[in-house]
């Protein structure tokens, strides 16, 4: 049986993108909208300008891109393993159901992931999560602060049910 | 910032010796387009036809070619900030809050430097940064990535703007357009011969023959009567095919004998531009080291890969940024910066070769069409203001032409003494040099003429005037070659003791680049002076030996009369002793 869709989840990976940034890199939150454009719709090889500089900036404050590529596994391993509140699974939920929950899911991204979660990972699957992001992030070469901030802020974020 | 460090930008500049280069070079380039342009004088106030139908380059004045280049370029120049402000698309001032804004305002004032306009573009992505504007105008331009870059690197957001910063600093943002505008001013002459030769030339050809076929005598009233019958469609009708078929293929022979040499001077004038741009960029990076640190500069130079390929070795001549590897070596060893490189040498020797033939040639075919300038150039007559002009155009090009051999000696040296290398180093990288100057004159003497020479074959079957085609490499020529690099060896020389003291001086403010030019200068003069002499004195002592030796040992007293307090006023007081440090402007920022 596949995957059920994902409702909104591009909306909502943006969302938890951002809310991430603002967790681990607040200093690079006024850029998220231009780092994202730029992200969503990379741009062809800047021109070495003969009076320029010279050298481009590299992987320089790359942490937001990292944390725009890592929302998407987060979401998708929420989605697929966490509980509403009766106990259910969510991908397993009726549509209304799932829209209701993709509304609190909205409204607390929002809130920067302030406040009780509106769905429930267990400890387990919480640490899979981790594991996870992870090794995403390893391979994606975020710096080892970073990721110890990212840890940090999501088990904050799937500690408060 | 490190007041241990040195800063080469304290050094006399190499952004001077490379603009004074190519001033020369674009001047040889308009000056040999400009013989292929027709006068004004056949153009206003009316147009004559005919001269204009069989204007040569053999006739052709040159100074027509260099106003026309001068204009252009000051017209390039004016304009040039408008391009740059399109360089990066759509812009925005930048917030006096930003802390982008904040970093360079403070950079600036460190550097003693007036920025008029801080602008921003709309790319996150672009981390490159501009410099550019006249004096009241100047502005920096920087990619968005660079306010993300100062608040999560400021260091390296520093080094960077710093960088740019320095440009203006060292005066080279001017150089840098000021030669843009010219090698762009030489090619659209270029462009203007093409078309010239291609178009305009065969038409005025086409032309003064309608002339000759609508003419009607005067008193010729049959002709007069005709008249109606003589316009140009009419011309065109009758003798169209047989004007093509006669001027068709002369204008291509006409076309192939000057391209190869338009090509050749482009090449010129694009490389010696280019490595402009280079010398300015090293010359930033040492001032942006010196104020915000080595360690910043390396971090944000080693965002891309440092290693050089095989194609970035071939690419460097044409790039308008040294390779990374090299740049990064000259942060870690700034007494290197004044060190031209050898290839820098063969081309200077090139460069000197084609120009003293140009010149020559100018000289030889102005006497060609009057036999007056021969004596003018040769001895200034007191009450002839033209023969004094040309006395002094002649030692004016005797200084400049060699000025930036002189300047790259003088860089040697500088390197030399500063990174404390033994003498036998200095004499063996002295020697390297001179040799090196010595095969790019042969080159020259050899490549230049070979275009001309195989070119005039292919047109008509023989050789130009023998005055167009300069001289042939032969024993004699390559004496005369040892002669001058002798001379030079000797120059240097001089310039290693001299700046012993002023490098080991008391002087703590910079040295005015006029003091340096006094001193390179004067040093070539007496060394040329006296060696003349005593070359004259050798050959033919019985005639006027004690002459010229007298004109020796008097070169020998001005020189000193001119060059010890020079060299005094460049070092202050003399401490032979100083070892460990020197002169305190050359840590100056």
């Amino acid at each position: 049986m596949s995957a059920p869709p994902v409702p909104d989840m591009h909306a909502l990976e943006i969302k938890l993108a951002r809310a991430l940034t603002d967790a681990v890199v607040p200093q690079e939150s006024p850029f998220f909208d231009d780092l994202l454009a730029a992200r969503q719709k990379p741009s062809s090889k800047g021109k070495d300008h003969d009076l320029g500089f010279g050298v481009s900036a590299g992987d320089v404050v790359a942490i937001t891109f990292v944390l725009i590529d890592l929302s998407k596994p987060i979401f998708r391993f929420v989605w697929d393993n966490a509980k509403d509140a009766t106990g259910a699974l969510i991908k397993d939920a009726s549509q209304n159901a799932k829209t209701i929950i993709e509304h609190k899911m909205n409204a607390w991204l929002d809130h920067k992931l302030n406040g009780p979660a509106p769905v429930a990972l267990s400890s387990s699957q919480l640490e899979e999560l981790i594991a996870n992001v992870g090794r995403e992030a390893a391979a994606l070469k975020l710096d080892p602060a970073a990721l110890g901030r990212l840890d940090k802020t999501l088990r904050s974020a799937f500690a408060q049910q | 910032m490190n007041p241990a460090r040195i800063n080469p930008n304290r050094f006399p500049s190499g952004t001077d010796a490379h603009f004074v280069l190519i001033c020369i070079t674009s001047f040889m380039v308009s000056f040999w387009a400009g013989r292929y342009l027709p006068s004004p004088a056949n153009l206003l106030p009316t147009i004559d036809w005919h001269t204009l139908a069989y204007h040569n380059s053999i006739s052709g004045g040159g100074l027509t070619g260099v106003l026309l280049c001068g204009g252009l370029a000051a017209i390039l120049y004016l304009f040039h900030a408008r391009g740059q402000l399109r360089a990066f698309g759509k812009t925005d001032e930048l917030a006096v809050q930003d802390k982008l804004a904040s970093l360079i305002r403070s950079i600036a004032a460190t550097m003693g430097v007036r920025i008029d306009r801080l602008l921003v573009d709309r790319d996150i992505t672009n981390a490159d940064a501009l410099a550019f504007g006249l004096r009241k105008g100047r502005t920096i331009l920087a990619g968005k990535r660079l306010r993300l870059m100062s608040v999560v690197a400021p260091e390296e957001c520093q080094a960077r703007m710093a960088h740019e910063i320095a440009h203006f600093r060292n005066g080279d943002v001017a150089y840098a357009f000021l030669s843009r505008a010219l090698v762009q001013a030489n090619l659209i002459l270029i462009l203007l011969v093409i078309v010239w030769l291609l178009l305009l030339q065969p038409l005025a050809m086409v032309i003064d023959n309608y002339l000759v076929w609508s003419y009607c005598p005067p008193g010729d009233s049959l002709c007069s009567l005709l008249k109606d019958r003589h316009k140009f469609s009419d011309f065109l009708a009758i003798q169209g095919p047989r004007q093509l078929a006669a001027y068709g293929p002369m204008v291509l022979p006409g076309l192939i004998a000057a391209m190869p040499t338009a090509l050749f001077w482009v090449l010129l004038l694009f490389l010696e531009h280019r490595s402009l741009l280079r010398v300015r960029e090293v010359l930033a990076d040492a001032q942006a080291a010196k104020l915000i640190g080595a360690e910043a500069m390396e971090r944000t130079l080693s965002r891309e890969q440092r290693t050089s390929s095989i194609r970035d070795y071939m690419r460097s001549p044409f790039s308008a940024h040294p390779r990374l590897a090299e740049r990064v070596r000259l942060i870690a060893c700034p007494s290197n910066v004044a060190l031209p490189t050898g290839y820098r040498f063969l081309f200077l020797g090139l460069v000197y070769s084609v120009a003293s033939q140009l010149l020559s040639a100018y000289s030889n075919s102005i006497i060609d069409l009057d036999a007056r300038f021969g004596t003018m150039f040769m001895l200034a007559k007191p009450h002839d203001l033209n023969s004094w002009i040309a006395v002094v155009w002649d030692a004016a090009v005797f200084a400049i032409l060699p000025f930036p051999i002189l300047a790259a000696l003088l860089r040697v040296n500088i390197s030399s003494i500063v990174s404390r290398a033994p003498p036998g180093m200095v004499l063996l990288r002295i020697l390297k040099s001179v040799v090196l100057v010595g095969l790019g004159i042969i080159l020259g003497d050899v490549v230049f003429p070979l275009f001309q020479f195989g070119l005039s074959l292919f047109i008509g079957g023989h050789p130009f005037s023998t005055s167009l085609v300069a001289r042939a490499t032969s024993i004699g020529r390559l004496l005369v070659v040892l002669r001058f690099a002798l001379i030079l060896v000797l120059v240097a020389f001089l310039y290693w003791i001299g700046l012993r003291s002023i490098l080991r001086g008391t002087r703590s403010t910079g040295i005015p680049a006029i003091l340096w030019g006094v001193a390179m200068v004067s040093t070539y003069y007496a060394i040329w002076m006296v060696f003349g002499a005593g070359y004259a004195a050798v050959i033919d002592w019985s005639a006027a030996g004690p002459y010229y030796l007298f004109i020796a040992l008097l070169s020998v007293a001005i020189y000193a009369l001119v060059a010890v307090p020079v060299v005094r006023r460049m070092s202050g007081k003399y401490l032979p002793d100083r070892t460990e440090h020197l002169a305190p402007w050359v840590y100056e920022i």
